[in-house]
């Protein structure tokens, strides 16, 4: 990934977007952004989905994407890196909506309000998924959002590591504690305390 | 546990997903390609549009004086906005707070975060707090950042190189080099930072701030105060403060024997 480079005039260098309305000819790196656009679509609006009040998931993914292509220099030349680049832009997208909240730097991820039933439904699975919804909401967000990462958004932890911004042993580290924090929830008689 | 972390506990997880299920063919659908439409064809109406404008504007309302500013490679990011304005900056104070060791490891995180070209290597020198406003300043040879956080977000953030033809490597004892002055803003989120080295003997610095051309209405008063409390932290120097367009700044140091220097111009004329 390309860094991160105010040009002289203190803005970013990105494509020129065509002038409104007009028959101009597509721009150079259009069909590429296309291309990127399509492929990611889909769990990138997933990615809010999970993250977003539903009135808003149209315009954090809008807005997402508007940064991408400004930004579209930067993005990574292994088409298996452009989605974790692509979530860390709508994270911070996400960010700058929640930044006039109080809230912490971690996002608040949602749960399912009707989990989905599993193929084998039975009375004591769907109690250990109404246990599992109610200790997922007790934690943290930060501990909500690398597990959030990891079992909804189906990232690696290397991809996760690159949506947070952190090196991968951290986010094996954060991952690992909130994976302890979500157990001892679901088990209160052998807690552990959070760290 | 095995390696990956997707364990029964995350496959469980995952019937908690409050997402729609997948439809990979949802980038060609009509909603998506009329989006893709309008991000390339410039149409799409963002806010980030919007603010990119009003950056450009408060770059040109900015003025330092001294022809060092113009050797200054300053460039600012701003980050697209959401939400209704937050007035964080009517919180401001004219003296700083000391952050707590949390608040140091949110500004490396989010600012390093936001300035990735300046992360390798880079590290925090400065971290203050201001009402909600938290101003970190974050160096590496030759380059120095900025950003501010509200609330733990990064809100805004600028850098820039501090290379200056003519001047000396590192600041003598009793020098203060301002290496970056930087404003942007806009829809009342004006704001002004400025950063530089300071020699071993200075202790302290204040900013005083001349000619403004639009006070800051954000702040309780109505007007932004004469003497500004910089702090002085690992051989650096820096405060921010609401409002752009100063006609001069000047600097009172502190020295360590106890020594005031006076109306220290922030750059050499």
């Amino acid at each position: 990934m390309s860094a991160l480079r105010p040009d002289h005039d203190g803005r970013q260098s990105a494509p020129a977007t065509l002038a409104r309305g007009e028959p101009s000819p597509e721009h150079p790196d259009a069909a590429a952004f296309r291309t990127v656009f399509e492929a990611v679509y889909d769990d990138l609006t997933r990615f809010v989905e999970r993250r977003a009040d539903p009135a808003t998931v149209d315009d954090v993914v809008a807005e997402s994407f508007l940064v991408a292509w400004r930004r579209f220099a930067e993005l990574p030349d292994e088409p298996a890196e452009v989605r974790p680049w692509l979530f860390a832009v709508a994270r911070r997208t996400l960010a700058n909506a929640h930044r006039g909240q109080r809230r912490a730097r971690d996002l608040a991820v949602r749960v399912a309000a009707q989990p989905q039933p599993p193929d084998d439904d039975d009375v004591d699975g769907v109690a250990h998924r109404l246990d599992l919804a109610r200790a997922f909401e007790r934690l943290r967000p930060r501990d909500q959002e690398a597990l959030a990462l990891v079992a909804w958004d189906g990232l690696t932890p290397t991809e996760a590591a690159v949506v947070l911004d952190i090196s991968v042993s951290a986010f094996s580290v954060r991952l690992s504690r909130a994976r302890r924090r979500l157990r001892a929830q679901l088990e209160p008689t052998t807690a552990e305390g959070a760290r | 546990m095995n390696d990956d972390g997707r364990l029964e506990d995350l496959r469980d997880l995952r019937l908690l997903d409050p997402a729609h299920a997948p439809r990979p063919d949802a980038g060609r659908s009509e909603g998506a390609q009329s989006l893709l439409g309008r991000v390339l064809d410039g149409s799409l109406g963002t806010p980030a549009h919007g603010r990119d404008d009003d950056r450009r504007r408060d770059w040109g309302r900015w003025a330092v004086a001294g022809a060092a500013a113009a050797a200054i490679a300053a460039g600012a990011v701003l980050l697209p906005p959401w939400g209704e304005t937050d007035h964080a900056f009517a919180s401001w104070t004219p003296v700083p707070e000391e952050v707590s060791a949390a608040v140091l490891d949110t500004v490396a995180e989010e600012c390093t975060n936001e300035l990735a070209a300046t992360r390798l290597g880079t590290e925090v020198v400065i971290a203050e707090e201001r009402g909600r406003v938290v101003f970190g300043v974050l160096s590496r040879p030759g380059y120095v950042s900025h950003c501010l956080l509200v609330d733990g977000q990064a809100f805004l953030s600028g850098a820039g190189s501090t290379v200056v033809p003519g001047r000396a490597a590192t600041p003598a004892p009793d020098e203060v080099q301002t290496v970056l002055v930087a404003g942007g803003g806009g829809r009342g989120e004006d704001y002004t930072t400025i950063t530089g080295r300071v020699g071993a003997d200075v202790v302290g610095v204040e900013v005083h701030v001349r000619g403004l051309r639009e006070e800051p209405g954000v702040l309780a008063g109505g007007r932004l105060p004469e003497t500004i409390t910089a702090t002085v932290e690992n051989g650096y120097y820096g405060a921010w403060w609401p409002g752009v367009g100063a006609e001069d700044i000047v600097l009172t140091v502190h020295l360590e024997d106890g020594t005031v220097l006076s109306e220290v111009p922030t750059f050499d004329r």
